[in-house]
């Protein structure tokens, strides 16, 4: 028994060790090889793509601006995300934006690519040469480089109650509120939102009103609670939103659901709320 | 004191000032000697070296001033206190 486990054991480290012997040297060649990719590839200028990216820092304030960068696409990821990593990295780390996930679920990247909202995350680099205007999310306050003030529209979100609100306590106390298959497809297309804003600051109205619309992400979510068969507070919620500024600034632009990154249609949503509000 | 007629941003500027000195003066006292001169020596700084007709920073410094004020209005902040960070270039 021993044997067999000192045999096993002296069996097994030496492939260990030369697993671990051979994966070293292949970072290193890997790292010079990359390294003298991008030196041939630097003086070569094989597929550059320049990003203009919008530049302003509190620390030095001054007129905003948007600076070029030039990018080796052979060297870098598929999607902007990947680009704005590598300028940081190699180029200038002083740009600043948001980002967490790297794989669009959790909306920190949300930016105007080319005139569109979108997760950087999500949204490939376009091949070809011509120039990726990259600025933050349109109008917003900026408090540096990409970064916006997110305060209002979370204010907004918190201010419609995205909680479950009951009357009376569930039948079985201390157990899950029971919801049947079909009230909870109800919630597909509004419980996927990741609150990343692209919606909301695409809408011209919310452009025009942010302070007193709510915005298209914010009704999305109100219609989620405002459906969920769990929820008894359904007049009170349609009632608190019914106001001329809070929902009937929705004129059924639909940038909002061109912008989403996830799918998603508010303004179906939104005209669902309207719908209610005309029957009850 | 200034101007004969005030702009709406130089009004907006004053009633933040207001509204911090109105902050401390909920805190204890020795804290509130040492919020009020933070505070006096920020607005005074950016007064002499922020250009007048700079509306985006300023605008941008009022709002970074709400957000502080409304979390020094909470009753469990009880003090503000300032370090000074010198940019060095490496």
């Amino acid at each position: 028994m021993a044997f067999g486990l000192i045999g096993r054991v002296v069996g097994t480290k030496p492939s260990r060790l030369s697993a671990a012997v051979r994966l070293i040297p292949a970072r290193w060649t890997s790292t010079g090889s990359e390294a003298q990719s991008k030196a041939s590839s630097g003086g070569g200028g094989a597929n550059l793509k320049t990003f203009q990216i919008y530049r302003w820092n509190p620390d030095n304030p001054g007129k905003p601006e948007l600076q070029d960068y030039k990018i080796d696409l052979k060297d870098c990821g598929p999607m902007v995300l990947d680009a704005l990593i590598k300028i940081k990295n190699e180029m200038d780390p002083s740009l600043t934006f948001r980002r967490s996930c790297r794989e669009g679920i959790c909306g920190s990247c949300a930016m105007n690519i080319d005139g569109c909202n979108g997760l950087a995350c999500l949204t490939k680099i376009e091949s070809g040469s011509k120039e990726t205007t990259i600025t933050p999310l349109p109008h917003m306050f900026v408090i540096k480089d990409l970064v916006v003030d997110m305060t209002n529209f979370y204010n907004q979100y918190k201010s419609i109650e995205p909680w479950l609100k009951r009357k009376n306590p569930a039948s079985v106390p201390g157990k899950e509120i029971l919801q049947s298959k079909k009230d909870r497809a109800k919630l597909d297309g509004m419980y996927e939102c990741i609150l990343c804003a692209c919606c909301s600051t695409s809408c011209p109205s919310y452009w025009w009103n942010p302070e007193s619309y709510l915005g298209p992400a914010a009704l999305l979510h109100a219609n989620r609670w405002i459906s969920d068969s769990r929820d008894e507070y359904t007049k009170e919620r349609l009632e608190a939103i019914n106001d001329e500024f809070k929902l009937y600034r929705c004129h059924t632009i639909l940038n909002c659901a061109r912008a989403c990154p996830k799918g998603l249609n508010p303004g179906k949503q939104i005209t669902h709320i309207k719908q209610l509000q005309q029957s009850g | 004191m200034g101007a004969a007629k005030l702009s709406g941003m130089q009004k907006q500027v004053l009633s933040l000032y207001r509204g911090f000195l109105r902050a401390a003066r909920s805190k204890p006292t020795e804290d509130r000697k040492r919020i009020e001169s933070i505070v006096s020596t920020e607005f005074r700084h950016n007064s002499k070296e922020v250009d007048r007709k700079n509306f985006q920073y300023i605008e941008y410094l009022l709002r970074l001033g709400t957000k502080q004020l409304d979390q020094l209005k909470s009753p469990d902040i009880v003090s503000l206190s300032s370090v000074k960070v010198v940019a060095s270039k490496t």
